[in-house]
């Protein structure tokens, strides 16, 4: 009782308060004189539905800002929350799309897309249909049945972005995924994932 | 495209030729040393391929022929079982665990290196006469190439895809099933094709200690009957069944195999 009322509260507040937000996190590697610090104190906001860019140069602690995000590292110091609660782990939720595609190279493009609905219990025919969907949408139609080595660069990178939309996260973290395929390759991709982003309004961060 | 198609045919044609009379050479060598006792007059036509083959045809018609081969492959493949059944879950948890590795290296190493053959006495007290201990003996030879292959497949998977996997929202039971069993696969087959040839190696010693049916026991049977034409036809069949089973593996392997 008193459960579905704080449920329902809770979604009121959800509305108002920011999808992510970042409150002083730090991260340091190591300790004592050989400590290194991987990123100082960061505050930061993104709403539901923003495109949220960071930038700076290599080695100023962005992609341990992203880990701490999708949860593959906890702070130090300070809090992460994303939808109100605490990071406390990975969760298909808050996906991070990796600067190397991670595909799996035994599975076809279609069984690579599937992979994150199997981990989900989605029944066998509902992920075929979806991955299959999800590969034409992304100009992969004919290729359902390629192995990630007989796929360039640029259709690889477009794999893993169809295998991270296919559980339809709340929040797509991108990690300079578009660094390892060419300059013009890559335009064509950020228009690709501005589109997306645009019609499902999913907020983002890179 | 025709043209670089056909000239592929063409190759693979020659070089099934090539094997053909090499193996051709072979036996006609063998064939003239024997007639022409080139080796001395001990080893006269009863030791020539020719002899040989008659003897393995007259064997396959009594049905010798297929009871020895029966009770060796039976031997065989039960050992080669034990090798996989133990190895290959031990070499997924030695592989897992970096410190695991460590504490095992130098040990497995050391037993992988010391000969079966050496444990003749050890395997007679524990197991008695009988299978049992030639079983035994083909398990221990094959167990070690199944566990240093698999661990060594394990330990090399991708750092990517385990944390890709996580990312996805997957325990440690799913990037077992997922990722670290298929990822190392391969080379879980590359070790029992191993074990496949150390195994079938170690079978016909073991099969001269005190067990009254199987291919070594024909060696040691035709020999004592001077029976050297049924010798020659016994070792033809163990290398010819030796060939086959690395054949079964090979191809095994390619289909497993997600790197070439």
């Amino acid at each position: 009782m008193d459960g579905v009322n704080l449920r329902a509260r809770a979604s009121l507040l959800a509305e108002a308060l920011p999808l992510i937000s970042v409150e002083e996190a730090a991260r340091t590697f190591g300790a004592g004189p050989r400590a290194i610090e991987a990123l100082g104190p960061v505050s930061f906001e993104v709403r539901s539905g923003e495109f949220f860019c960071i930038v700076g140069p290599s080695g100023c602690g962005k992609s341990t800002l992203l880990d701490l995000v999708a949860g593959f590292e906890r702070p130090d110091a300070g809090r992460v929350l994303v939808g109100g609660r605490p990071v406390l782990g990975p969760d298909p939720r808050r996906l991070l799309l990796f600067q190397e595609h991670a595909l799996l190279p035994w599975r076809s493009a279609r069984a690579n897309v599937e992979l994150g609905l199997e981990l989900a219990g989605v029944p066998r025919a509902d992920r075929r249909e979806r991955a299959r969907g999800l590969l034409h949408e992304m100009g992969l139609a004919g290729f359902e049945n390629a192995r990630p080595r007989e796929l360039s660069g640029g259709m690889r990178q477009r794999v893993s972005i169809a295998r991270a939309l296919a559980v339809d996260p709340d929040v797509l973290l991108m990690d300079e995924p578009l660094g390892a395929v060419d300059a013009l390759t890559r335009l064509r991709l950020q228009d690709e994932l501005l589109t997306l982003q645009r019609r499902g309004a999913r907020p983002s961060s890179w | 495209m025709s043209g670089l198609k056909s000239s592929r045919s063409e190759g693979a044609a020659r070089r099934f030729l090539l094997r053909i009379a090499g193996i051709a050479l072979f036996l006609a060598a063998w064939q003239a040393a024997t007639s022409f006792e080139l080796l001395g007059p001990v080893f006269g036509p009863a030791f020539g391929p020719g002899a040989g083959g008659r003897a393995l045809l007259a064997m396959a018609r009594s049905g010798v022929l297929f009871e020895q081969t029966e009770a060796s492959l039976g031997r065989f493949g039960l050992g080669l079982l034990l090798a996989v059944v133990i190895g290959g879950p031990l070499g997924f948890i030695v592989g897992y665990f970096r410190s695991l590795e460590e504490l095992t290296t130098v040990v497995f190493q050391i037993l992988r290196m010391t000969s079966p053959l050496a444990l003749v006495p050890i395997a007679l007290i524990a197991f008695g006469v009988g299978s049992r201990p030639v079983v035994f003996l083909i398990a221990y030879a094959a167990v070690w190439p199944v566990v240093l292959s698999t661990a060594h497949g394990v330990s090399r998977v991708s750092p990517a895809w385990k944390r890709m996997v996580r990312g996805f929202g997957a325990r440690d039971g799913s990037v077992l099933r997922k990722v670290i069993v298929p990822a190392a696969l391969p080379e879980l087959v590359q070790g029992i094709r191993l074990a496949v040839g150390v195994g079938w190696i170690v079978l016909v010693p073991a099969e001269m200690l005190g067990v009254d049916s199987g291919l070594g026991y024909q060696i040691l049977d035709s020999r004592d009957r001077f029976a050297y034409d049924e010798l020659v036809a016994t070792i033809l069949v163990i290398g010819l069944l030796g060939l086959a089973l690395d054949l079964v593996l090979r191809r095994l392997k390619e289909l497993v195999s997600w790197t070439a």
